[in-house]
C-alpha cells in the first residue's frame, strides 16, 4: 500500500479513536459521578426582602480541575432545573473553605433561549437535573405558582402582536393580552411565605465541572425558604441645627439592604447621652418612643428617594407640634424604617445630637441647567451645574537641580463647555505676587513649571516644608445651544468671574515629589468634600429620586434616558390546550373549559392589556388603555358599570341602615363614608377619560395598529421627559438644594433629549469631503477633456509587466495575495483593481495565476474578476475555477497554505496586495527562499518595512490605491489621482498656518478641526 | 442590468453609510444598524462561509480527480474537515470538548510554531536590510543599532542618553514619516471610496 494511504489511514483512526475515546476508563467515569460537593446548605440571606436565599458548598481541591459549579433548583427535590453557573479558575481552583450563590432578586426563567422541551443535563439521563426550564406552557404554569414572575417584553411585540386571550374561568371577564414565550423574557423571584400558609419549599443542588467538560456527582438536593427579615437600622442619622434661619435639617445614610424599604420616621427624645442610648436594648429603645415626638416622616422608595429633610418656618413641613426651636436643640434624634412585608420597623438609629451652624456654613446653592446633549441619538442629557473644574492630579521633577516641575492637571468640562485658557499662578507661602504664571492656552493636561531652588525637594541643604500655593483661572467661550438643530454658537472669550480655584503642592519628602493635595478651594471655600447629588422626577412620577452622587471635582452628569424598548407586566398567568380543554392557572388556581371557537391553538402567557397611556397634568392622574382598540373603546362603559355596582351597593347599605341594630350603625356608617368616597371618585374618573383630548383621539383610530401607533406616539416620549435638581451636601447634615427649575406657573420644566439629525462636530469633515468630491469631478472632468496628467512613475508598477513575462517565460505560475482584510477594508478593494489587471495580462500570455483568499466573502468576487479577465482577452478556455479558491481564515493556516503552495508550484512571480499583519514577513520570506520575484503593496504601516527588505519592489500606503488608475490610465481614475495630490496639498497648508498660529498662542485654526 | 443592479446597491448603501458618519439619529444609529443591517449581517456570513468551503472543496477533489502533484495530501483536508466539523457538530464547541481540544492542542500549537518562526525570518530581512550598501541603508543601520540598544540594560551602561536619542527617533522622524503614510492612506482610501460610489471604480464587480 502507498505510504500516503497509510498515512490517511493513520489520521483518520487516530481522529476517530480520540473522538470516540475522549473520556478515561469507566472505573474512573463512575468515580467521577460519586464524587459530590460537600457541606451543601441552603440559608435565607439576612436582612433581606425575602426573596433571596444563600447557597453554599464546600468546593472540591484544585486537583479535581474542576472550571465550574452549576446550580440547579427546584420546587420538587425529583426535577431542578439550571440556574446559574460559578466560573472557577481550573489551576488554582478555590482558596476558601465554602462558596457562597446568592438567589436573590428576579433571574431569568423563561426566555429565547430556554430549551423547547423538558430535556435532562448533558451526560445526565434519567437524573434530577435538568438543562433549564423549558417553553412548556403545562410545566412553566405548574412552577409559576411558587414564584413571581414577571416578563419584559420588546414594545413592538407587545403593541402589535399580543392576541387577545381570556381565561378559562368562566367568572372572568377580563380580556388578556397573550404572548408566545419566544416573544418575552419571562423573571421570576422567590416567594417568601404568606402568614397561615406552608412556606414554599425551594430546592437546590450543585453540581461540579471539569476542565473535561465531565459532570461529576450530583449533591443530594438541599431545601429551604426564604424569609422576609426586619430592616436594618440606618447606619448613621445627621441633624443639623441652623440658627439665623431656625431651620432643622437632617441627613441619613441606608443599610446596605434597602431594596424593600417603604418609608422613615424619625423622632426626637428627651436628652439622653450617648452611652446610655448605646447601652439600652431594642425593647428599652422602643419603650423610650413613648416619650419620644414624631418629628417627621416620609417615604424612602427603596432608598432611591431623597435621603434628607428640612422643617422650619417657610419648608414644606415646619416643626411637630410640642417641639419648639428651644426645645428641638436640647433633643436627640433617631431614625428608623418600615419595610414592604415585615411587620415590625426596623431598630432604632444611634442618638444624633442636632450640630450648631449658620446659613453661611452651607455649602453654595446649585446653579445649575439642563440642556440635551448636543450631536447624539437622543438618549442623554446633560445636568451642569459648575464651570469647569480644573484640578492638579501629579507633580514629577524634570531636572537634577529639582527646579523644573512637570504637573498633570485634569479638566472636568461637558462636551459643549470650551475653555480658551487656563491660568496658573504658583505662589510661595504667604506671598502675594506669584513667582511663576502659565498660561495654558493648549490643554494637554501637563505643564512645566520652573520653581525657586530653594523649593527644590533635591536642595540637600534644606528640604522645604511649605506648600505652594496654585491658583487657577479660566477663560472660556459662552455658548448657546439652539434647541431647533442642536447647534451649539459660542460668543467671544470671556474670563470666568468670581472663579478662582486653588490647590496646594505639599512637599513629600519620602516620595521626593510635590503631591498635589485632595482639598480644593473654590473662592476660599474648600468644597472638596461636598457631593453634587443629582436627583430627577419623571413627568408622570411624584417624587424626585436619586441618579446619582458626584464628587466636588466633577461639574455635570450625563444622564442616559434611553428609547422605550420593552413593556414589563406581571405574569397573570398560562393558557394551554390539551385534547378538547382549555387549561389556564392562574393566581396558583386551575381552571378549565372545553376548547371553543377562537380560543387559539398554542399556549399564551397571558399579561395585563391594559398599559398607561397619558398623563394628565391637571388631574395629576395616568390614564390606562387596553391595547385591543375594541376593548378601549369599552373603558368608559365599563366605568360605568362599575359605578352603577358601586351605586347598588350604597343603596343596599343605606337600606339595610335603617332597619340595623344600634350596635351595628357606626359600621355600617363608615362603610357607607367608604363607598361614597369611593363613587365620587369613581366619577371623577369617568369624566377624566371623557373629557381628555388624547384619550378620545386614540379611540378614533379604527384598528389595533394604528390605534396602537398613536398610543406609543404619546406615551412613549412623555416617560422620557423628567425634570432635575441638584443637591450639594456634605453628606452630614450640611446640604443646600438647588432653587426648583420651575416655570412662573409653578409648574416643573421637563427636559427630554432629542435626536439630532446633523453631527455639528463634524462640520468640517463634511465640507472637506465636499471639497474633495468636488476636487475629484474637476480632475475627472479634465481628464475626460483631454488634459495630459502628469503622474510620477511608480517602480513597483512598471514592473508588474516584467514579472509577469518572467513567469511566463519561464513557464511557472504566479501568486496573488489579497491579505488577510475582509471586503470592508479599502486595501482589499484597490487590490481587486490590481488583481483584475495582473489577471488579465496573466490570461494573455496564459501564465497560470493562483489565488488563494483568505476571507470567504472576497474569494466569489476574486473569482469573478479572474473569469471577466480571462473572458475579456479572449482566453476563456484558460480560466480554472479552482485557481482561485478560499483557503482558511485562521491567520498562521493561511500562511502555512501560502507557503506550501508557494514551495510545491515553483512560484516565479508573487503579487501581496492588501492589508497585511504578522503574515506578511513569514510568506514573503519564503517567497524570496524559492526564487520568485516579489511586488508587495500594503497599507498597513506596521508591514511595510518588512515588505520593502523582503520584496523586490513595495508600493507604500496609497500606491497601492493609485495602482488601479496607474495601470489602467483611465482619465476618470487618473483624474482622482491627481485630486488627490492637491487636496494633500490643502491639507499641508492648514498644517504649516496651524503649526505657525498655535506658536504665537493663536488657537482658533486648531479648535476648529475636531479632535475625533 | 447584471452590473446596474449591484452598482446601484452600492451606491445606496454608501451614501447611507456616509450619511451613518455625520447622521447621530436613532434612524440611522438604531434603527438602521442594529435592527436592519446587523442581523442581516450576521444571517448572510454563513453563506459565505458556505461557499469558501464549497470553493475550498471543489479546489481539492478536483486535485485528487486531477491527480495533480501532491494530490494525496488532499486526502488530509477532508480528513481534517470532516474530523473537526463532527467533533465541532456532535460533541459541542465548548472547552472539554473534542472540538476544543483539537483548537488547544493542535491548532494552537502549529499557529505558535508559526508565529515563532517570525522572530528568525526578522532576523534574516534584518539582515538584508541593515547591510550598509547605500547611505540610506547605512542611516537604516545605525538608527535600529541605537533604537534597539536602547531597548536592553546594555544600552543604558554605553551611554545614558541613549533611551532619549531612541526615543527622538521613534517620536519625531519615524512618526512624521508614519503620519505621512497615514495622511495618505486616509486620502486614499477616501479617493476609493468615492470612486467606488460614484461608479468610477468598478472592478470590485468583477471586472469593468
Amino acid at each position: 500500500m502507498k505510504m500516503y494511504v497509510r498515512l490517511l489511514s493513520l489520521t483518520l483512526l487516530t481522529g476517530l479513536a480520540a473522538f470516540g475515546c475522549t473520556g478515561r476508563g469507566a472505573a474512573d467515569q463512575a468515580r467521577l459521578r460519586e464524587t459530590v460537593v460537600e457541606k451543601l446548605r441552603v440559608e435565607d440571606i439576612p436582612n433581606d426582602g425575602g426573596d433571596g436565599l444563600m447557597v453554599s458548598w464546600k468546593p472540591l481541591p484544585k486537583e479535581m480541575r474542576i472550571q465550574e459549579y452549576r446550580i440547579y433548583r427546584g420546587i420538587h427535590p425529583d426535577s431542578l432545573f439550571f440556574l446559574a453557573s460559578v466560573q472557577v479558575n481550573v489551576k488554582t481552583g478555590v482558596a476558601a473553605d465554602t462558596m457562597y450563590y446568592y438567589d436573590s432578586g428576579y433571574s431569568t426563567f423563561i426566555d429565547i433561549d430556554s430549551p423547547g422541551k423538558l430535556k435532562h443535563e448533558k451526560g445526565n439521563p434519567g437524573s434530577i437535573i435538568y438543562r433549564g426550564v423549558p417553553r412548556d406552557f403545562a410545566l412553566a404554569a405548574r412552577l409559576s405558582e411558587k414564584f413571581n414572575l414577571y416578563t419584559s417584553i420588546p414594545d413592538k411585540y407587545y403593541y402589535y402582536k399580543s392576541r387577545p386571550a381570556r381565561s378559562a374561568d368562566k367568572e372572568d371577564e377580563t380580556v388578556y393580552a397573550g404572548l408566545k414565550f419566544h416573544q418575552q423574557t419571562i423573571m421570576a423571584s422567590l416567594k417568601s411565605p404568606t402568614p397561615g400558609e406552608e412556606p414554599p419549599q425551594y430546592y437546590y443542588t450543585v453540581v461540579p465541572v471539569n476542565e473535561r467538560n465531565k459532570y461529576l456527582g450530583i449533591a443530594k438536593p438541599v431545601n429551604g425558604y426564604p424569609t422576609d427579615d426586619r430592616p436594618e437600622a440606618s447606619p448613621g442619622l445627621y441633624c443639623v441645627a441652623l440658627q439665623d434661619t431656625r431651620k432643622l435639617q437632617f441627613e441619613w445614610d441606608y443599610p446596605l439592604n434597602n431594596s424593600d424599604f417603604r418609608s422613615y420616621m424619625i423622632y426626637a427624645l428627651p436628652a439622653i447621652s450617648d452611652s446610655v442610648w448605646n447601652r439600652l436594648g431594642d425593647a428599652e429603645r422602643n419603650a423610650a418612643l413613648a416619650a419620644a415626638i414624631p418629628v417627621t416622616q416620609g417615604p424612602v422608595g427603596s432608598g432611591s428617594l431623597k435621603n434628607y429633610k428640612v422643617l422650619g418656618e417657610g419648608e414644606e413641613e415646619p416643626l411637630p407640634p410640642g417641639l419648639t426651636w428651644e426645645t428641638a436643640l436640647t433633643r436627640r434624634y433617631v431614625i428608623q424604617f418600615a419595610d414592604y412585608g415585615y411587620p415590625a420597623p426596623s431598630p432604632l438609629s444611634s442618638l444624633a445630637s442636632p450640630q450648631l451652624a449658620t446659613s453661611q456654613n452651607l455649602p453654595l446653592q446649585a446653579k445649575y441647567w439642563v440642556e440635551d446633549k448636543p450631536w447624539d441619538k437622543g438618549d442623554r442629557i446633560s445636568v451642569t451645574w459648575e464651570q469647569p473644574i480644573v484640578s492638579l492630579t501629579k507633580t514629577t521633577t524634570l531636572t537634577k537641580k529639582g527646579t523644573i516641575l512637570k504637573i498633570n492637571y485634569q479638566v472636568n468640562k461637558t462636551d459643549a463647555q470650551r475653555i480658551n485658557n487656563i491660568y496658573f499662578e504658583f505662589f510661595e507661602p504667604g506671598a502675594k505676587v506669584p513667582f511663576a504664571r502659565i498660561n495654558e492656552f493648549y490643554q494637554d493636561n501637563i505643564i512645566r513649571v520652573d520653581i525657586p531652588e530653594k523649593y527644590s525637594l533635591r536642595n540637600k541643604a534644606q528640604v522645604p516644608s511649605d506648600s505652594l500655593m496654585v491658583k487657577m483661572t479660566i477663560a472660556v467661550k459662552p455658548y448657546r445651544l439652539n434647541p431647533k438643530n442642536g447647534r451649539l454658537n459660542y460668543g467671544k472669550t470671556e474670563l470666568v468671574k468670581d472663579y478662582e480655584l486653588v490647590q496646594y503642592l505639599k512637599p513629600d519628602p519620602v516620595m521626593m515629589a510635590y503631591m498635589p493635595t485632595k482639598e480644593l478651594f473654590r473662592n476660599g471655600v474648600e468644597i472638596s468634600s461636598i457631593q453634587n447629588v443629582v436627583y430627577r422626577k419623571s413627568y408622570r412620577g411624584s417624587a424626585f429620586s436619586l441618579v446619582k452622587r458626584n464628587t466636588a471635582f466633577e461639574n455635570n452628569l450625563d444622564v442616559t434616558v434611553p428609547y422605550v424598548a420593552t413593556v414589563n407586566q406581571g405574569v397573570a398567568g398560562f393558557n394551554f390546550i390539551k385534547g378538547d380543554k382549555l387549561y389556564t392557572y392562574m393566581n396558583g388556581k386551575r381552571f378549565s373549559r372545553k376548547v371553543e371557537p377562537g380560543d387559539k391553538a398554542r399556549g399564551l402567557v397571558l399579561v395585563s392589556s391594559d398599559i398607561d397611556f397619558t398623563y394628565d397634568a391637571e388631574n395629576k392622574t395616568v390614564l390606562n388603555t387596553s391595547i385591543f382598540r375594541d376593548e378601549a373603546a369599552q373603558k368608559i362603559a365599563k366605568l360605568d358599570k362599575d359605578l352603577k355596582k358601586s351605586k347598588d351597593e350604597l343603596n343596599v347599605k343605606l337600606a339595610t341602615l335603617k332597619t340595623a341594630a344600634p350596635a351595628l350603625l357606626p359600621m355600617l356608617q363608615a362603610e357607607i363614608e367608604g363607598l361614597q368616597g369611593g363613587i365620587e371618585k369613581q366619577e371623577q374618573n369617568i369624566k377624566l377619560y371623557k373629557e381628555n383630548k388624547t384619550f378620545q383621539a386614540a379611540l378614533k383610530y379604527g384598528s389595533n395598529r394604528s390605534m396602537m401607533r398613536y398610543v406609543a406616539s404619546v406615551r412613549e416620549p412623555e416617560a422620557r421627559q423628567h425634570t432635575y435638581m441638584v443637591l450639594k451636601t456634605n453628606g452630614e447634615g450640611l446640604f443646600k438644594e438647588s432653587a426648583p427649575d420651575t416655570l412662573k406657573t409653578g409648574e416643573y420644566v421637563y427636559y427630554g433629549p432629542k435626536s439630532n439629525w446633523f453631527d455639528w462636530n463634524k462640520l468640517l469633515t463634511l465640507i472637506a469631503v465636499l471639497i474633495f468630491g468636488i476636487d475629484v469631478v474637476v480632475f475627472v472632468n479634465l481628464a475626460k477633456r483631454g488634459k495630459d496628467l502628469y503622474l510620477r512613475p511608480i517602480a513597483g508598477l512598471e514592473e508588474i509587466d516584467n514579472a509577469i513575462g518572467r513567469a511566463t517565460e519561464m513557464g511557472r505560475p504566479m501568486l496573488y495575495c489579497m491579505g488577510n482584510g475582509g471586503l470592508s477594508d479599502v486595501a482589499t478593494l484597490a487590490s481587486m483593481g490590481i488583481l483584475q489587471q495582473v489577471a488579465r495580462k496573466a490570461a494573455e500570455y496564459d501564465t497560470k495565476l493562483i489565488v488563494p483568499c483568505y476571507d470567504y466573502i472576497v474569494m466569489p468576487i476574486a473569482q469573478e474578476i479572474v473569469r471577466e479577465a480571462h473572458y475579456s482577452v479572449g482566453r476563456p478556455d484558460s480560466f480554472d475555477k479552482n485557481n482561485v479558491f478560499y483557503l482558511t481564515s485562521a491567520q498562521f493556516a493561511y500562511v502555512a497554505g501560502v507557503n506550501g503552495i508557494m514551495i510545491r508550484e515553483r512560484m516565479a512571480t508573487n503579487f501581496f496586495m492588501g492589508y497585511f499583519a504578522a503574515e506578511a514577513l513569514l510568506m514573503t520570506e519564503t517567497g524570496n527562499a524559492v526564487g520568485a520575484v516579489q511586488i508587495a503593496g500594503s497599507d498597513a504601516i506596521t508591514q511595510i518595512p518588512f515588505f520593502i527588505t523582503t520584496c523586490d519592489y513595495t508600493l507604500i500606503g496609497e500606491e497601492l490605491y493609485a495602482a488601479s488608475a496607474y495601470l489602467n490610465r483611465e482619465p476618470m481614475l487618473l483624474g482622482t489621482l491627481k485630486a488627490q495630490d492637491y487636496f494633500k496639498f490643502l491639507i499641508l497648508v492648514f498644517v504649516i498656518a496651524g503649526a505657525l498660529l498655535a506658536t504665537f498662542q493663536v488657537t482658533g485654526l486648531m479648535q476648529l478641526f475636531p479632535l475625533k | 442590468m447584471k452590473k446596474t443592479i449591484p452598482l446601484l446597491i452600492v451606491i445606496v448603501g454608501g451614501i447611507i453609510w456616509l450619511a451613518w458618519v455625520f447622521v447621530p439619529h436613532r434612524y440611522l444609529q438604531d434603527v438602521f444598524y442594529y435592527d436592519f443591517y446587523l442581523p442581516w449581517a450576521r444571517a448572510m456570513a454563513p453563506f459565505g462561509m458556505l461557499l469558501g468551503v464549497m470553493s475550498l472543496s471543489m479546489m481539492h477533489f478536483s486535485k485528487i480527480r486531477r491527480k495533480a502533484p501532491k494530490w494525496q495530501y488532499s486526502f488530509f483536508f477532508f480528513a481534517g474537515f470532516v474530523i473537526t466539523s463532527l467533533a465541532g457538530f456532535i460533541g459541542g464547541t465548548q472547552k472539554g470538548g473534542l472540538y476544543m481540544w483539537l483548537f488547544e492542542n493542535m491548532q494552537m500549537p502549529m499557529s505558535a510554531t508559526m508565529f515563532a518562526l517570525l522572530a528568525f525570518y526578522m532576523a534574516s530581512a534584518a539582515y538584508k536590510a541593515f547591510r550598509a550598501r547605500s547611505p540610506e541603508a547605512t542611516v537604516l543601520l545605525i538608527a535600529a543599532i541605537v533604537v534597539m540598544l536602547a531597548q536592553v540594560p546594555l544600552g543604558v551602561k554605553i551611554s545614558k542618553h541613549l533611551p532619549s536619542i531612541s526615543q527622538w527617533i521613534l517620536d519625531v522622524p519615524n512618526l512624521a514619516s508614519k503620519r505621512g503614510i497615514m495622511l495618505g492612506v486616509g486620502l486614499g482610501s477616501v479617493a476609493t471610496t468615492l470612486k467606488i460610489m460614484l461608479g468610477i471604480e468598478r472592478s470590485y464587480l468583477g471586472g469593468d
